[in-house]
């Protein structure tokens, strides 16, 4: 018969697990998830051993599979709200986030080229629809005064890679398209807002968790691998004409070459 | 104890590599789990990415072996898809379909957006994102027909009208005036704006913004061409001609019965037709004036 630790066991027989499994030892340890949430995951887990999926993908499917449970559900406070944005790249933000039924303008592989020229020009925020999250309910994002920061202090040629690499992007490449949406604070009123955890991140080797007092989580940059700004989730919000759109700008630089090996050191020893 | 399967695969490298590894069943297997079931194990798409936009842009980077392997499987895969499946199975399969090019849908695609999704507001969006990548595919002989008959939908008019000039332009000509007629009747002026800017703006060059208003203007039923310039002036797209320059002119007949001017009192004219009948009027006091002899030969005083 297969039990919880046998489950585990083959968890961290993979440099992934390993950093997923300290990731959320860390989260318990630190009071961010609450014994409830640990007894409602072990128990999920132990449900599903005799299907025989693989250790992570377990991981992934009970995560995805019961929101309820395991979504937004760091228990730190935040102590103050703020301006946020949400980076995203122009692809999804055509996709998910425009009526371009309205425009006419036809979906193929050249969608996030057409919108990018069109910004601010032919489409406005007119067009604005849809929601913000991601597949899971709800999305990432920044203070604002840390994207208003970058903007000023890096040339515009680099200012979508740092971006990019300080916030841990590591799936957007070179000559990807970024934009930044700032969220109107008064969309924020009785949402949840706060720091992601270790269930929020999922199978995710580029995220630590945190302790900061403020309720904040922290994004791992790319180039150093330790802690670059402040993260947050947020509950999925409509997306409206109220919320600004600007165009971040171009990657123009590979991804770094990131050291796994750092990244469990890290992990563990957090 | 044993648990199947392989280690997380994280790299978009990596994940390329394993992708182009598969055969076409594999392959089909593997995209079948992860529409309908959200599975991409053994590959890990990003927290913050949407996963069907994630791996289409990692296909999206592989061997052209790669993207025709994708191109056979996914239109086998939306003929699996029936109506009890969760819709948002079919939208990955047509964004994946979209942004991969997978052309050879397009016959399964123009199908299910006629017979299998009918009217629920989930289905019409649906639908529109049918049509939508139909367009994108490039509108042909076959889908054609299914833009023309969605044309007077507003729900889906402007991705036809689109799909329609952009496959003939001889059809903006034909379907200009039902296209500004529907988007006036369901109050969408701000959206038909920015239809018409692509097509005239975007699309068309000088030149051929010039002919096709030859073609509009030659094939338009007169009132129905009024009516649609007014429209088209009220958003900027056809300017009107200033005709209503101000002008100053000196009163020679006061036709006025509310404010009597005397001869001779300059007044400020605003109206063209007011301004046009004094112009008149004083080009006809200069010629009896001048000339006596038909002066006489209409009746006038000499």
């Amino acid at each position: 018969m297969i039990t919880f630790e046998d489950w585990l066991s083959a968890l961290t027989s993979s440099q992934e697990g390993r950093i997923v499994w300290a990731n959320y030892q860390y989260d318990l340890k630190k009071h961010n998830l609450e014994s409830s949430v640990y007894d409602d995951f072990k128990s999920a887990v132990e449900k599903r051993l005799a299907d025989s999926s693989p250790p992570v993908q377990l991981f992934d499917a009970i995560v995805n599979g019961e929101p309820d449970k395991f979504d937004l559900k760091c228990s730190r406070r935040l102590l103050r709200t703020e301006a946020y944005s949400r980076v995203i790249e122009v692809t999804d933000f055509a996709i998910y986030n425009l009526r371009l039924e309205e425009l006419g303008l036809e979906l193929d592989e050249e969608i996030g080229r057409r919108v990018w020229d069109k910004l601010g020009v032919t489409i406005t925020s007119y067009y604005h629809g849809g929601t913000m999250k991601t597949r899971r309910n709800f999305f990432w994002c920044l203070p604002t005064h840390r994207l208003d920061l970058i903007h000023a202090t890096t040339s515009p040629a680099q200012e979508a890679s740092v971006v990019r690499n300080k916030l841990g992007l590591y799936h957007i490449d070179k000559n990807q398209r970024l934009l930044r949406i700032d969220i109107p604070p008064d969309v924020l009123s009785g949402k949840r807002v706060c720091a992601p955890t270790s269930l929020d991140a999922g199978i995710n080797i580029v995220f630590a968790p945190c302790d900061d007092t403020r309720g904040v989580g922290w994004a791992l940059d790319l180039e150093t691998l330790s802690k670059s700004v402040e993260e947050l989730i947020i509950e999925a919000l409509t997306f409206t004409a109220d919320y600004t759109v600007v165009k971040i700008g171009i990657v123009s630089e590979v991804v770094p070459t990131l050291n796994m090996n750092t990244l469990e050191a890290n992990a563990v020893g957090r | 104890m044993s648990f199947k399967g392989e280690h997380p695969i994280w790299s978009k490298g990596a994940q390329l590599q394993w992708l182009e590894g598969l055969s076409v069943e594999d392959l089909k297997s593997w995209l079948r789990k992860l529409v309908w079931t959200q599975d991409s194990h053994p590959l890990v798409p990003p927290s913050q990415s949407i996963s069907i936009t994630y791996f289409a842009d990692v296909i999206g980077r592989g061997t052209s072996a790669l993207t025709c392997k994708v191109r056979e499987v996914v239109p086998s895969l939306l003929q699996e898809w029936g109506r009890n499946d969760p819709m948002q199975c079919l939208d990955d399969l047509l964004v994946l379909s979209a942004l991969l090019r997978c052309a050879a849908a397009e016959a399964t695609i123009a199908i299910i957006a006629s017979e299998r999704i009918t009217g629920t507001a989930e289905e019409v969006e649906l639908k529109k994102r049918c049509l939508s990548v139909l367009s994108g595919f490039g509108c042909s002989e076959h889908s054609a027909p299914l833009f023309y008959r969605h044309l007077e939908d507003i729900n889906y008019s402007a991705y036809c009208f689109r799909a329609l000039y952009r496959y003939k332009l001889s059809y903006a000509v034909a379907t200009l005036p039902t296209v500004v007629a529907i988007h006036k009747a369901a109050d969408k002026l701000q959206a038909l704006k920015g239809v018409l800017t692509l097509l005239f703006f975007d699309y068309l060059n000088l030149r051929q913004r010039i002919a096709l208003w030859r073609d509009i203007i030659d094939h338009t039923e007169p009132m129905q061409l009024e009516e649609m310039l007014r429209t088209l002036q009220s958003l900027g797209i056809v300017l009107s001609v200033n005709r209503h320059a101000s002008q100053e002119i000196e009163v020679i007949y006061d036709y006025s019965v509310v404010e009597p001017k005397k001869a001779g009192e300059k007044v400020q004219i605003y109206d063209f037709q007011v301004t046009s009948l004094a112009a008149i009027n004083r080009a006809l006091e200069a010629f009896l004036t001048s000339s006596n002899r038909i002066a006489q030969a209409v009746g006038a005083s000499p």
